[in-house]
């Protein structure tokens, strides 16, 4: 229940949402559970049926897509001076939606870019672009040096 | 891929948020509300069709007998292991003394209500097979474990159903 609460949270960015997301989740994995052929974990299967409640009741926006050739680019960054977590909570919340998502699907939950782009419904070059994204606007929001 | 500091950061923040509220209550409510209607549509059935088919009933309670044995034969049987650590276990032992009991009881209602408490039985089976094959997969999520309970408080209650009004038409 933690977990998928916990994702809904970190997704919709309100406790309430959250909440409504999370039950949703639960009755639909009730109800889908048939399908369930055990190829995953059932954590991750739950997982991503609360993505796709959370992504159903959120309003259509049309973001920017990121450069494309964006999440090509690997590189180091550090994090030399110690961060508060509520500091990381609040710049991820700040994120735009779909580099969030894939931060929070990749970074925190720890799902590779294949998974992750399967939960969201976007092609693995976005969500690599994503990734890129989401970590500079981390890196700007926290106020840390690129080392590119 | 994420560097080594970020992933560190990253996994730092908590993976499980418990919500500041007990969501179960809600979340089996609209389960059995899911399941409602069916279980209205079979009632409705057993009320329409239950004084025709009394004399039927209770013939048939009788010749069936040999049936419920073998069938409480079968439910009898030793516990899985898996499923020993899940659920009350006086609930579990009351599901298993109606399971005795369900069949000849069963054979003993009118042939439309028997179909729907058949179908009802069926329904909350055929949930709890597949909440066992997710178990054997997953055996320790709490979600899985809390569906079994639940599960295993349906069977009860449709068995409780089924053998009260058994009863009823056998007094008649």
């Amino acid at each position: 229940m933690g977990r998928v609460h916990g994702l809904c949270l970190r997704m919709t960015r309100r406790p309430d949402r959250a909440e409504d997301c999370t039950q949703q989740a639960f009755i639909n994995a009730w109800r889908a559970l048939p399908t369930f052929e055990g190829r995953s974990a059932f954590g991750s299967w739950l997982h991503r049926i609360a993505v796709n409640v959370v992504l159903s009741q959120r309003p259509v926006t049309f973001e920017p897509l990121p450069d494309a050739g964006a999440g090509e680019v690997e590189h180091e960054w550090s994090l030399d001076t110690p961060l508060e977590v509520g500091a990381i909570e609040a710049a991820i919340d700040a994120l735009p939606p779909g580099a969030r998502d894939v931060l929070i699907l990749s970074g925190i939950y720890g799902y590779a870019h294949t998974e992750t782009a399967a939960m969201l419904g976007i092609a693995e070059g976005t969500c690599k672009a994503q990734l890129f994204r989401a970590r500079a606007l981390l890196r700007t929001a926290l106020g840390l040096e690129d080392d590119r | 891929m994420t560097t080594p500091h970020e992933t560190r950061r990253l996994d730092e923040l908590a993976q499980e948020i418990a919500p500041a509220r007990d969501l179960w209550p809600a979340i089996a409510a609209q389960i059995e509300a899911d399941a409602a209607p069916a279980k209205a549509r079979a009632a409705a059935r057993a009320r329409r069709s239950f004084a025709p088919w009394l004399p039927w009933a209770v013939t048939a309670g009788l010749a069936l007998v040999g049936t419920g044995l073998w069938w409480s034969q079968r439910s009898g049987s030793a516990l899985d292991p898996l499923l020993a650590g899940i659920g009350d276990p006086a609930l579990e032992t009351e599901r298993q003394r109606l399971a005795a009991e369900v069949p000849g009881l069963l054979d003993a209602l009118p042939v439309e209500a028997r179909f729907g408490a058949t179908q009802s039985l069926d329904a909350v089976r055929s949930a709890r097979s597949q909440i066992v094959a997710a178990l054997r997969r997953d055996a320790n999520d709490p979600a899985l474990r809390e569906w079994l309970r639940d599960n295993q408080q349906q069977e009860v209650r449709v068995m409780q159903a089924i053998v009260d009004v058994g009863t009823q038409t056998r007094m008649l």
